[in-house]
């Protein structure tokens, strides 16, 4: 029985290192977690993300998204 | 792969030679093989100086050379486009140098009739440059001599019209301070390696191009649906919105998260007053409006407007090299204060980059005892804007202490002595940039083989350490290798990267729309293939000019394999020696270079660079 599913988008780089290397991503959840338990379970170190929006809006990475949700999540920039 | 072969687009076929000794100019063709062989831009400016810029030559004498090129993409319908290349034997390292600037420069070349630009000689008095399409003149530039960046090309633009694409130096290059850039339109640089001061030891105050013509393609109607869909491509990214509004300062937070944002004269990674200095404090306290280079769906440009102690100014910036080496590296904590920096790094004509390096190894210098309160003028403080910009200052102008700080840390060091050169953070003479890395062994290892010194755009890799985990060494030498290809790739064809490396653009449009500009089929891999040629020459080139050059160059400062970071996320974190020599090892061996670090005769023969392969290696195997 799952709890919901969370679609995830990587924007930038960052995707590379996602499974596949693609850019989008579903998650099924058996319950709450926050975007850096998923982004964890989807094998990647958190700290690869700079920024984490849910639904738009922007959330630190301890932010729990509702089933159903966006998880967009933002690669660092490579500086000027 | 073939490479002789005819492009029938992305090329006028002409340089532009100017003899600035002589006041003559004259047009040459380019050579045929060259787009295959080199592809443009970065390419061409190794390629000529290769060629025409022979070991011993002194980088400020009349014998450098300081070439202009664009590359096939430049100035065409596609995101992106308004790349130029300026290239010069460093006065910094020298070795071989270059450094890129967005903005119109090139694509006025292009249609002025040219794809390349070379300066040769020294005039005996300030010239400016005009190209105004087959017209070609030297005009006198006494009264702009001594004057900043920004009022120089108002003045220009004001002289001979605003559709004039103008390019300047400001005092530092004129004082030929080797870390001085060539800037344009108001508030872009060419900041590295020293081409400013190239350009000021030729006497050159400005460049100012206009061109009516067209541009050549292979496929006009195959280019303008391939554009309209990369554009699209670039909107429909979700990291389109997002990443926008910040540009690169944007990423000010993470660096500091996972520990590498330069602090203190590099003696730390994290700035605990970054929050004060991000992406957010610029677009909610100084930001005006933002600011593109041609083609750009993207605008990285931020023109702000701060109001400090000191003065009111309106900059472009700052970015995130910027706020990370005039901010975090000399502390200073207000976002305003690290803009009205920017300003004054702009207008004299100072790389921020380096400058804001130079600045904090002063800084340390007189906190240790190595330069006296005599010396300094003032008591320079971390922190203190009236330090930074009295420093600024006196290095522009070469006055007092400022004419050695104005040779950059590794010469300066040299001359200060007293061991000031554990405070002196470069590689082969060029100030690091923005990734403190002794907890990050492939941006270390990005840094200490990079083509002109220190510096952090030919690979990026610094998301692989984290990603890859920042202890293991295992693969780094192969991402970095495969990075230093990808990313000079895009100066070699002249368009600008962050399409692809912020917003996720793929890399496979690059591949399809190269054939539909110039009409060569070229793979991706055949595209890498001229990349790694291109770097080996530099490789070469750099060998033949500067002593000593190979492994025992390619090393970090002493303070990052002898002092563990003493605090915040990297704290303890150390890269050893060992692993330094390690990743070296691993590095050499995939590149085919010997274990000091030298392109082997097998390689420079597979890579067509027989000439570099005899310089190298003469007669022996």
């Amino acid at each position: 029985m799952t709890y919901g599913r969370i679609e995830v988008q990587v924007a930038g780089h960052a995707r590379e290192f996602f499974p596949g290397g693609r850019d989008r991503h579903w998650v099924d959840l058996a319950g709450p977690a926050t975007a850096r338990e998923i982004i964890e379970q989807l094998g990647v170190s958190p700290d690869l993300v700079m920024a984490v929006f849910v639904d738009g809006e922007l959330r630190d990475k301890d932010a729990v998204p509702p089933p159903g949700a966006i998880l967009l999540l933002i690669s660092p920039p490579s500086g000027g | 792969m073939a490479e002789h072969i005819k492009a029938k687009g992305g090329y006028c076929g002409r340089i532009l030679r100017v003899d600035l000794g002589a006041g003559e100019h004259r047009v040459d063709p380019l050579p045929e093989e060259w787009p295959g062989k080199y592809i443009g831009g970065r390419g061409f400016v190794s390629r000529i100086l290769y060629e025409e810029v022979p070991p011993g030559t002194d980088p400020l004498g009349p014998d450098n050379k300081l070439v202009m090129a664009a590359g096939p993409l430049t100035g065409v319908f596609l995101p992106g486009c308004g790349k130029t290349h300026f290239g010069a034997k460093s006065p910094a390292t020298g070795g071989y140098g270059d450094s890129n600037i967005g903005g119109h420069l090139s694509p006025e070349l292009k249609q002025a009739g040219y794809d390349v630009l070379i300066l040769e000689g020294q005039s005996a008095d300030p010239v400016v440059v005009v190209i105004d399409d087959d017209k070609v003149r030297l005009e006198p530039a006494g009264d702009l001599w001594g004057l900043g960046c920004i009022e120089t090309e108002k003045r220009l633009k004001e002289r001979l019209g605003e559709e004039f694409q103008i390019a300047v130096i400001g005092p530092a290059g004129e004082n030929m301070v080797k870390f001085a850039c060539i800037g344009h339109d108001f508030g872009r640089q060419a900041g590295r390696t020293g081409v400013g001061a190239v350009m000021g030891s030729k006497r050159v105050k400005a460049l100012a191009i206009h061109g009516t013509g067209s541009m050549p393609v292979a496929d006009p109607q195959g280019l303008l649906e391939m554009g309209k869909r990369m554009y699209q491509a670039c909107f429909d990214k979700p990291a389109f919105s997002e990443w926008t509004p910040y540009g690169t300062a944007g990423v000010t937070d993470w660096v500091n998260e996972v520990g590498a944002f330069p602090t203190r004269n590099f003696q730390t990674s994290y700035f605990p007053e970054h929050k004060q200095i991000n992406g957010q404090r610029l677009r909610e306290d100084i930001h005006i409006t933002d600011k593109g280079c041609m083609g750009c769906p993207i605008p990285c440009g931020k023109y702000s407007r701060a109001k400090v102690s000191l003065g009111e100014c309106l900059v472009e910036g700052p970015e995130y090299e910027t706020i990370a080496l005039l901010g975090g590296n000399c502390c200073l904590s207000d976002i305003k204060e690290v803009a009205y920096a920017n300003y004054i790094c702009d207008d004299l004509g100072l790389d921020s980059i380096s400058g804001g390096n130079v600045a904090a190894f002063a800084i340390e210098c007189l906190e240790k005892g190595v330069i006296t309160p005599e010396q300094a003028g003032m008591e320079w403080k971390f922190g203190d804007l009236e330090s930074i910009v009295h420093l600024l200052q006196l290095i522009a102008h070469r006055e007092g202490i400022g004419d050695v700080l104005a040779d950059g840390v590794k010469m300066a060091a040299e001359r200060l002595g007293k061991g000031s050169d554990h405070y002196a953070i470069h590689v082969k003479g060029l100030e690091w940039t923005g990734y403190e890395s002794r907890f990050a062994p492939a941006m270390m290892l990005s840094y200490i083989t990079a083509d002109i010194g220190a510096h952090h755009n030919r690979s990026w890799a610094i998301t692989f350490d984290v990603a890859r985990g920042r202890e293991k060494m295992d693969g780094k030498a192969e991402r970095v290798v495969e990075l230093q290809h990808i990313r000079p790739l895009f100066d070699c064809l002249g368009i600008c990267r962050l399409q692809w490396v912020e917003i996720g653009f793929d890399l496979e449009w690059y591949e399809k729309v190269f054939p539909v500009v110039t009409g060569i089929n070229y793979t991706w891999d055949d595209l890498l293939h001229v990349s790694e040629r291109v770097w080996n020459q530099n490789r070469v080139y750099s060998a033949r000019h500067v002593p000593g050059f190979g492994r025992a160059l390619d090393q970090p400062p002493a303070r990052f394999v002898e002092e563990p970071v003493p605090d915040g996320p990297a704290k303890g974190k150390m890269i050893t020696q060992a692993q330094i020599e390690s990743l070296l090892d691993d590095y050499y061996k995939l590149r085919g270079w010997t274990p000091d670090g030298l392109p082997t005769k097998e390689k420079l023969v597979e890579l067509k660079l027989e000439d570099a392969a005899r310089d190298l290696w003469g007669d022996r195997k």
